[in-house]
């Protein structure tokens, strides 16, 4: 009975403390995916030298097909990626805040088209966020979000739709035109979403190059208008990856793929945030690590200690049995089966009984808490994630199963040892030595 | 014979249970206090995360019923604000505040600056609306390395350093720029500012990186952001003059989010900020962020260590009881020659209590010589040299755990003496035999 | 002189069946009583309430007149009474001289010594003493205490017929030149033949025979 209880105890004890370890790599993890990391891919920059001596730039651009993206996301646990595309707009029923050298024919706005605006640098920075609306994400098609000062001044407000056409700017004779005169391609938007810019752009620039005529839209509405081919992004693309930790390896294997020219293109990576407490989180993580296996040598010692005394207390039994004549190896088989099926009794009632203190932990320690997946949050803009609360002190049968047999091999090789070190005794010695 | 004498020969000639008691026990002490060394490890890690990323109290502009008249011009009606600013005068009184480490005010495209004796990387179209060509735009900041695009690791300064609140005439470039024109830190650059007609030197400070590729679709030098850079806030009041006596904005950094509330209160109440149309508020939504899996991590330590706790004394229990029935036949005997209940336990008690103060004592080396071992580890695994954490036993606990651990084995004797105790003497005798 | 004395005793486990019923008996000083009875009769029932390891279910045992609960069963068996046992019951951890002190004050040796025990022997671990001198023990444990009652059950039960025939004459020097009220439970008719008084426990109730 007392060996029933003390197996029992202690696998409970120890399915428990390995839960924990489970819960806390999931609560670092939790942390991790808050903070995020991110890396983009980037056309690069060439400064060189002319013949003359000076220096020349030359900026290289993007390149990036649907095709190297599907390769990309399948190097590692990337959560989002968010391509870019850019050009410029017109639309008959817009009139953009006036720039410098304004005209009728270069009223138009600045387009960047991509999967998730709330990712894009001026709402990641926070120059820019959204009063109104929602974002645009992945499964928007023909939405666009435009300035509050652009909606006040004509009048539009989310759910209207307005026709865009295409247009490029241009310059010819001091005076800023668009290189598209005949328009062939039309698209119908809707508008989104309004954000409002929280700095105040001072500097003298061409009408589509006012911030506040700076439209953001899904991909495809770029695409309509002949400015953009479907799958082929020509701005930065930015991947987001849920664990930090992952970065350098999945950096790694992006950089292996052969598809897309790394004479242009860099990566750069991003985990700063992540960076200033790896390590605390680190250790964090080892003081559990290094909780547990204490919890482990005093479950063994003593789970060792227990069956070496009850081996003792029984040599007068082994002594009896050996002077009838029962051989050792029997004899040490018996004592072996009957620790065992103890113990696998133990353990089956510990698993239930785990079941129940893993749940209570579970309960009193998370119940109360929400993952925080920021990333999530942010480019929903408020759409509720109905994300269940997973059973972070719950471990995996395999890992349970392993607790068990280590505790199961613990045992019967301290029964073997203890009984050995009986039966290496004569029955003589046995007999006269219990009485 | 005194219980005590009983207790003493008890121990002398059982000295195999003696000794296992004796290992039984500075285990568990040796692991009570190892856990507590590592939950105290724990709460400093936690209480390091919570300081690396720190909380902020935004320091803004009341515009509620300070915008004026406003002013008629071509595109309609400009209010401008009339409330008061955030003067030096405040930022200094801020800056002495307990908990607070650090303060920044950021005015993005504050200063627009063309080159005298450098080039900007050339966009699409050139407006060369000064003598000098065109203009970029500047971050004025008093201390640029909290700006946003370094606190969100956009950019990264790559050689020299950030730009203080000390700091005049001082510049971040970026290293495209930097590359296109040669220059490095220590380099002094000329700007031409159109706005205030006056050309400032500027020493370049820092160089930064994480501009390149990033210019989207640029129309003019300004929308290309390795042409833009960060200077420093004095030269703009310079340039400005009485135009310019204050921040915009206001960015403090306190050490402790936990304890923001507290710094909140005292500049709330500075004198400096009374009556003045400017508000304060708590920003901790990047430390709100990691706190609750923060704090259930730390919880889990503490769980888990009470669990270690109860499970001791479980195990402590458990081993007093087993042996304490191995005794039925002494108790019957010491029964049966009219020795008292209260007299055996007081023995049995006497026994363990001196075998427990014996491996408390022992415990403590062993404890120092674990946790030195864990401290090491957690240190070998932190990848940057600055291990603040340190896996240490601290002496202020080792009397109240000494004296719980007393009172629970006390507990655990009585208790499973009590059991064998307790029956008839009759009956003990009877069923020993 | 009466010494110990039972009155109206009854026992019964359970309330139902009375393993002893209406048993008054007087024992003296100077005398060696022997119950004789087949097993589980309720001879060391009797023993343990007249030695106070138990309490009657109804009636009183008296010593030198006086209820015995009265001052404690602790006390009763402390300062009237001393046991012997078939087992002996020695505690296993302390010596034979130990074993002996934990009743007296008294220096043990002179005891053991007067018991058959050499200076060597008292020095010894219990265990490895022979039975016969593991029951001189036990009976010099029970002599060093100022008890004036012995109870022994089958005191010879594990001893050789010479060795018990040694233990019995211990016994009756107790009884006759110490002045001890000795009473023995047996069911041995050797050791019945030496006791002054013999009583047969038979259905529950004590006849002298």
């Amino acid at each position: 009975m007392s060996l029933f209880l003390v197996v029992f105890v202690v696998a409970v004890f120890l399915i428990s403390c390995f839960g924990v370890l489970k819960a806390s790599e999931r609560l670092s993890r939790d942390i991790r995916t808050s903070l995020g990391a991110a890396f983009y891919i980037r056309a690069n920059t060439e400064v060189s030298m002319n013949e003359k001596g000076e220096t020349e730039v030359k900026e290289n651009h993007v390149h990036i097909t649907q095709k190297e993206i599907d390769e990309i996301m399948q190097t590692g646990e990337i959560k989002y990626y968010n391509p870019i595309n850019y050009g410029f707009v017109k639309s008959d029923t817009i009139q953009f805040v006036q720039g410098d050298k304004h005209t009728a024919e270069n009223n138009m706005g600045k387009v960047a088209a991509l999967r998730f605006s709330a990712l894009a640098p001026n709402f990641t920075d926070e120059t820019a966020v959204l009063v109104e609306g929602k974002h645009i994400t992945e499964t928007d098609n023909g939405k666009i979000l435009i300035s509050e000062q652009l909606a006040n001044a004509n009048h539009l407000s989310v759910g209207d739709t307005l026709t865009l056409t295409h247009a490029k700017l241009g310059e010819a004779d001091g005076a800023y035109i668009d290189e598209i005169p005949v328009k062939t391609a039309y698209t119908q938007v809707e508008v989104l979403g309004i954000y409002r810019l929280s700095i105040e752009d001072t500097s003298i620039k061409p009408t589509a190059g006012v911030a506040d005529n700076e439209i953001y839209a899904s991909l495809d509405v770029l695409n309509e208008l002949n400015e953009s081919e479907a799958g082929i992004y020509t701005g930065e693309v930015d991947f987001y990856i849920t664990d930090p930790a992952k970065l350098e390896s999945i950096t790694r294997n992006v950089q292996l793929l052969q598809s897309i020219d790394w004479t242009t293109h860099f990566i750069r990576t991003n985990d700063f945030q992540y960076s200033k407490i790896a390590d605390q989180l680190s250790s964090l993580g080892d003081l559990v690590k290094i909780l547990l296996v204490l919890v482990s040598v005093v479950s063994t010692a003593f789970l060792t200690l227990l069956l070496t005394m009850r081996m003792r207390g029984r040599m007068q039994e082994a002594g009896i049995l050996l002077a009838a004549g029962i051989s050792k190896g029997q004899i040490m088989a018996g004592f072996l089966l009957e620790v065992l099926s103890v113990t696998i009794m133990a353990l089956i009632l510990s698993y239930i009984a785990s079941l129940c203190v893993t749940g209570f932990l579970g309960h009193s320690l998370f119940g109360e808490m929400q993952p925080n997946l920021l990333n999530e949050e942010t480019i929903t803009a408020g759409i509720q994630n109905n994300l269940e609360i997973e059973n972070y002190l719950k471990l995996s049968a395999v890992e349970t199963l392993l607790i068990y047999f280590c505790q199961f091999i613990v045992i019967a090789a301290s029964t073997l040892v203890s009984s050995i070190m009986i039966m290496r005794l004569k029955p003589k010695e046995i007999l006269s030595k219990m009485s | 014979m005194s219980f005590i004498k009983r207790a003493g020969l008890y121990c002398f000639r059982q000295r195999f249970k003696t000794v296992i008691l004796f290992l039984v026990l500075t285990l568990i002490a040796t692991f009570m206090l190892t856990g507590i060394a590592v939950r105290d490890a724990a709460k400093g890690a936690t209480a390091n995360v919570q300081t690396a990323i720190g909380g902020k109290i935004m320091l803004d502009l009341d515009t509620d019923g300070h915008m004026g008249g406003g002013q008629q011009n071509q595109w309609g009606t400009v209010y401008g604000y009339n409330g008061d600013l955030i003067t030096q005068e405040i930022v200094d009184a801020i800056g002495k505040v307990d908990g607070v480490v650090d303060y920044n005010s950021e005015d993005t495209a504050s200063y627009y600056g063309a080159g005298v004796d450098f080039k900007y990387l050339p966009a699409a179209f050139g407006l060369s609306y000064t003598q000098y060509g065109e203009a970029s735009s500047y971050t004025a900041t008093l201390s640029s390395e909290k700006c946003s695009k370094f606190q969100s690791g956009k950019y990264k300064l790559v050689e020299g350093r950030h730009i203080t609140p000390d700091d005049k005439h001082a510049c971040l470039i970026s290293k495209e720029l930097a590359d296109y024109n040669k220059l490095s830190v220590g380099d002094k650059i000329k700007m031409y500012s159109l706005d205030s007609d006056a050309i400032s030197e500027f020493e370049i400070v820092g160089i930064f990186d994480g501009t390149e590729g990033t210019s989207g679709n640029p129309l003019t030098v300004d929308e290309i952001p390795a042409n833009c850079g960060y200077i420093d806030y004095a030269t703009m009041f310079e340039l400005w003059g009485e135009e310019l006596n204050g921040y915009q904005q206001l960015t403090i950094y306190v050490e402790d989010p936990v304890s923001i509330q507290n710094v909140y209160d005292k500049i709330s109440a500075l004198p400096e900020l009374k009556g003045k149309t400017l508000k304060l508020s708590i920003d901790t939504d990047e430390y709100d962020v990691v706190s609750t899996p923060l704090e259930s991590l730390q919880q889990l330590v503490n769980i888990t260590i009470i669990i270690i706790s109860v499970v001791s004394v479980v195990i402590l229990t458990l081993l007093l009881t087993i042996w304490i029935r191995g005794r039925k036949k002494e108790i019957g005997i010491l029964l049966s020659v009219g020795k008292s209940k209260l007299n055996i336990i007081l023995q049995i008690f006497t026994e363990t209590i001196v075998v427990a103060v014996i491996s408390f004592i022992a415990s403590i080396p062993f404890s120092f010589s674990v946790a030195e071992k864990a401290g090491a580890f957690l240190v070998s695994r932190v990848t940057t040299g600055t291990a603040n954490l340190d896996v240490q036993i601290n002496a202020a606990y080792l009397l109240p755990l000494y004296l719980i651990g007393i009172l629970l084995i006390a507990i655990a004797v009585i208790a499973s003496s009590w059991t064998v105790v307790r029956g008839e003497p009759k009956d003990i005798l009877t069923k020993m035999s | 002189m009466s010494i110990i004395k039972t009155c109206n005793v009854k026992y019964s486990y359970d309330g139902n069946r009375n393993v002893l019923k209406n048993i008054s008996t007087n024992f003296e000083v100077g005398k060696i009583y022997a119950i004789l009875g087949p097993s589980g009769c309720g001879k060391t029932t009797l023993l343990s309430l007249l030695g106070g390891l138990d309490s009657p279910s109804d009636g009183q045992v008296l010593f030198q007149g006086e209820d015995i609960e009265k001052k404690g069963l602790a006390y009763h068996r402390k300062n009237n009474v001393a046991f012997i046992f078939q087992s002996y019951n020695l505690i296993d951890y302390m010596t034979p001289a130990e074993n002996v002190a934990l009743t007296s004050k008294l220096p043990p040796l002179p005891i053991l010594e007067r018991l058959g025990l050499t200076k060597e022997e008292a020095k010894r671990n219990v265990l490895k003493l022979s039975g016969g001198q593991q029951q001189r023990v036990a009976i010099a444990r029970a002599l060093a205490s100022d008890a004036s009652v012995i109870l022994a059950d089958e005191p010879t039960g594990n001893l050789d017929e010479d060795t018990a025939f040694e233990i019995t004459n211990i016994l009756k020097e107790c009884a006759h030149q110490m002045n001890k009220c000795v009473i023995i439970v047996t069911h041995s008719n050797e050791l019945a033949k030496q006791a002054d008084v013999v009583f047969c426990l038979k259905k529950a109730e004590l006849q002298q025979l």
